[in-house]
């Protein structure tokens, strides 16, 4: 039955073969000869990467179904603790930080979404339209610059601007627009620190890829626009962004499917212990629970839904964006 | 077919590669000659022309502070690669938040020698789990000159469940070197900017009671606009060290009058000192910053000499008390009492160590480790690391009862400049893996010192009568029963969200219901299982350390000290006197 669904999946393809050129048949007719075996080896290097970081330690998911917390040893918590079904999902479910989390996680990056998300493309056209080549790759350099630095380089000098001693207070002390040292580290503070660090650090380098679709846009275009009496807005709305809007959408789908990520280290670094209430996200509390406390079925649980849900929002993201534009990635 | 050739080679990868990562639970020595006893086991790793074979070590230690950036180019180095041929390789993490240790763990990656906070659980996992090698094991093959050297109380609590002990600590107090009944300095305790606290004194406010004190730090705060008044530790996940001191003050016991192990959360000590920062953080005594400060801004508020009281431990802060020192504000000890005007029960510098020093079964050559670990533990090894060569840095006195620095090394200290740069050379405190202060201490010369080591020396002393031993509250856990990872893991859960709740409680407008609320929390997740584990692990202790009363207060033959002054008594200064 199988293989009879399979032959008739088969044959609309060798029929559309036909149709295209003698090259793409000779290929398909041919099935090893030297160049196919060269694409081969190459091709085998990223396979076998693939298969070793990505694939095989997938089989440490089994560890969500077992009581492997309390071994040292990854490989015996594997292979010698019991099966326990869905008990550390339920733990997780169970436990009173679960809704904060998920709060924070999901709010924070709904939140990036929104905010961060957008500002690069928009900062890339901005950049394409300055007149001045020479600015344009001073801005460029400037803005690039921070993505270079380390979280913890980078939150150590933000933390010591931001501190109550520092320059940031003393501004706003000197200029009589506050009376009292603000605490940055109070929760209230956390979310939209961590929303303009993540700008700061990383516009410049997020619009990388925009400049780069905008800079392959025909020239023509924009020529014929001028000639039909285009002014820039007009240029921007109806040819800078409709020619980049399939890279815009692929950076979009991939956003929403890491809604669950946060970029452990930078929350971590901007983390402290008043505003926890704010700052626990899925992230840390695998850390804190899993590489600190080596709870390793605990935490594979967690991850393991982290997963899940990442892989239902890609989908979601994906269906989205084939209703809306036409377009997905699959 | 090449499908099959391809899922073959992908299985025969990956039982590869998860077999590369098992761990090692067999309990094998190698097979290197026996060393015999009659003289220190290192003298043996010379051969007949006197030469010793060179081997590298690798050492982990799990504690971000620790470097030693001069060794290889130290005589202390120097010397210990001389004795024992060793040259070792630190390695350290960059945090402390166990990520590294765990890691190394996880993919049995340790390496030959590890030093652990030894009140970490995976001490004794890790001994239980078959990855390191019993000391005694060792000590019997290729060590037995070590059996003279050992202390033996530290050696009987470090004791796993199989009888063999597989670590020694560093800055443990053995009563090989302090009876029980010495008094030493406290481990942590409130310390108060001198000039300032006189002027308060002056202003009618001792500040020995909890309304005293918070007026004393009013004043000063109104006084001086750049005071921070009340400066508390950094709060980490793991709680804080400030709020740990300020609980003995508060004598919050951890005992019952029977003798059984008590939660000091659940004391009402414990809570009225909460109540009493409660009422610090409504004054505004305590800046809001301090609830997310990290020690490096502690740090820099303590040099600048900024801080009014202080509630952190100050030896690891000393650095901070110095430089301040440097800029003419002096820092004395402070005694507060509690509403019932009772004297604070202190815990002494004493304890059973910070980091326990292990070899792990991956060390190759374990007969050279351990040689190695019996040279720095005998008391030769602590002088060399302590106060150099004798002959050169250190001299002996006639009865060989006491050292004094050579005259080269006081002429450094003096500030010449030749010598000055011979004693950074020598490479002294360097080495504190296995240091024994209970030992350098008493050794420790006292010719040639400064004003600032006077000073840093007896920083804590005055409040000597105020400290006690509080070996018993090092719970000595029976790692071996079933229920010891599940009630560690609660525990651990409730140390959490405890260090969370401390600033809630401590900010919150109605401090009781906050309190109450975490008490709440922690007894949902299992505080009373843990409790009565940790009942069971404390009369352990006790057993081991042959005391009947863990509290000094439960001791029939306690007696509150004399008070002399509000700073404690000065005439505990050693080798000097306070002005």
């Amino acid at each position: 039955m199988l293989s009879l669904k399979l032959k008739k999946k088969v044959k609309p393809y060798d029929e559309a073969l036909k149709t295209i050129s003698p090259l793409a048949r000779h290929h398909k007719e041919k099935k090893w000869n030297k160049s196919s075996i060269e694409l081969m080896t190459m091709v085998s290097f990223g396979i076998v990467f693939i298969a070793i970081f990505a694939y095989l330690p997938m089989f440490g998911l089994i560890l969500a179904f077992k009581s492997g917390d309390g071994y040292l040893n990854i490989m015996q918590a594997i292979f010698e603790s019991s099966w326990v079904g869905f008990d550390n999902f339920k733990t997780f479910f169970e436990d009173p930080e679960f809704s904060n989390v998920m709060l924070n996680t999901l709010g924070l990056n709904i939140l990036q979404l929104c905010i961060n998300f957008p500002l690069p493309i928009f900062f890339a056209i901005l950049l394409s339209e300055l007149p001045w080549k020479k600015m344009r790759k001073a801005i460029q350099v400037v803005t690039y610059f921070p993505y270079f630095l380390s979280w913890i380089t980078y939150g150590a000098i933000i933390l010591a601007l931001i501190n109550s001693d520092g320059i940031i207070n003393v501004i706003l002390l000197k200029t009589g627009i506050i009376d009292q040292a603000i605490n940055f580290g109070e929760p209230q503070y956390f979310w939209a620190t961590i929303i303009i660090t993540s700008l700061l650090k990383g516009m410049g380098w997020g619009s990388v890829i925009y400049v780069a679709a905008i800079a392959g846009i025909d020239p023509q275009l924009f020529e014929a626009a001028d000639m039909d009496g285009a002014n820039r807005f007009y240029r921007i709305f109806h040819i800078t962004i409709p020619s980049i809007a399939p890279t815009i959408i692929l950076f979009f789908i991939l956003s929403v499917s890491g809604l669950l990520n946060n970029g452990f280290d930078h929350i971590y670094t901007f983390q402290n212990q008043i505003n926890l209430s704010k700052s626990e996200v899925l992230d840390t509390y695998i850390y804190k629970y899993g590489t600190v406390n080596l709870q390793y079925s605990y935490t594979t649980a967690v991850g393991l839904f982290k997963s899940i849900i990442a892989v239902i929002l890609l989908g979601c993201g994906n269906f989205v964006a084939k209703k809306t534009t036409g377009s997905g990635i699959f | 077919m090449y499908k099959k050739i391809t899922l073959l080679s992908l299985m025969s990868l990956m039982t590869l590669s998860l077999a590369s990562c098992g761990g090692n639970k067999t309990a094998s020595y190698p097979n290197f000659p026996n060393t015999p006893g009659d003289k220190d086991s290192w003298e043996y790793l010379k051969d007949e022309n006197g030469k010793i074979e060179s081997r590298d070590l690798e050492w982990y230690v799990n504690d971000s502070s620790f470097s030693w950036n001069t060794y290889g180019n130290d005589r202390v180095s120097e010397i210990i690669k001389e004795k024992t041929g060793v040259n070792i390789k630190f390695v350290s993490p960059v945090t402390d938040d166990n990520q590294k240790l765990s890691t190394l763990i996880s993919g049995n990656k340790l390496p030959d020698m590890i030093s652990v906070q030894s009140w970490y659980s995976q001490c004794s996992q890790l001994a239980n789990q078959g990855y390191l090698y019993s000391l005694d094991g060792l000590i019997e093959r290729w060590a037995p000159s070590f059996k003279d050297k050992i202390q033996e109380d530290m050696w009987n609590y470090f004791k796993e469940g199989d009888g063999n002990t597989y670590g020694v600590p560093n800055f443990a107090y053995s009563t090989k070197y302090i009876s029980d009944d010495e008094k030493l300095e406290p481990n942590g305790c409130l310390m108060v900017r001198e000039d300032w606290y006189n002027e308060a004194k002056l202003a009618g406010y001792d500040m020995t009671t909890t309304k005293s004190f918070i007026e004393g730090c009013k004043y000063i705060k109104n006084k001086y606009e750049e005071a921070i008044p009340f400066q508390l530790d950094a709060f980490t996940g793991e709680g804080n060290d400030s709020i740990d001191w300020l609980a003995q003050y508060f004598c919050s016991a951890y005992e019952d009058k029977d003798g059984n192990y008590v939660d000091i959360r659940l004391t009402d000590r414990y809570k009225e000192m909460l109540g009493f920062l409660n009422e610090c953080n409504k004054e505004e005594i305590i800046r809001p910053s301090n609830y997310s400060d990290k020690a490096a801004q502690i740090r820099t508020n303590i040099s600048r000499g900024n801080c009014f009281v202080t509630a952190v431990t100050p030896q690891d802060y000393q650095a901070a008390f110095l430089n301040a020192y440097a800029d003419n504000k002096t820092y004395v000890p402070l005694i507060l009492k509690n509403k019932d005007n009772e004297a604070p029960i202190l815990q002494d510098i004493s304890g059973n160590g910070y980091l326990l020093t292990m070899i792990t079964r991956n060390c190759k050559r374990p007969d050279k480790a351990i040689k190695l670990l019996e040279y720095l533990y005998s008391e030769e090894g602590q002088r060399l690391v302590a106060f150099g060569v004798e002959g050169e840095s250190y001299t002996w006195n006639e009865d060989h009862t006491a050292i004094n620095w050579t005259d080269r090394y006081i002429s450094g200290v003096n500030g010449n400049k030749e010598d000055q740069a011979w004693i950074n050379s020598l490479g002294l405190y360097n080495m504190t893996l296995v240091m024994n202060l209970a030992y350098i201490n008493k050794l420790k010369p006292l010719n040639g010192r400064k004003d600032k080591d006077i000073y840093v020396d007896n920083m804590k002393r005055p409040l000597t009568p105020y400290s006690y031993n509080f070996k018993p509250t090092f719970l000595k856990h029976d790692t071996g029963d079933k229920s010891y990872f599940s009630v560690t893991t609660t525990a651990n859960k409730i140390k959490t969200k405890w260090a969370e709740a401390l600033i809630k409680i401590i900010r919150a407008d109605d401090y009781e219901t906050e309190y109450q609320n975490a008490i709440n929390y922690a007894k949902r997740q299992g505080l009373e299982k843990v409790i009565t584990f940790y009942k069971q692990s404390y009369t352990n202790t006790k057993k081991i350390l042959g005391v009947t009363y863990g509290y000094p207060k439960n001791n029939p033959s306690y007696k509150e000290p004399t008070f002399v002054t509000s700073n404690g008594d000065f005439s505990y200064w050693r080798g000097a006197t306070h002005e």
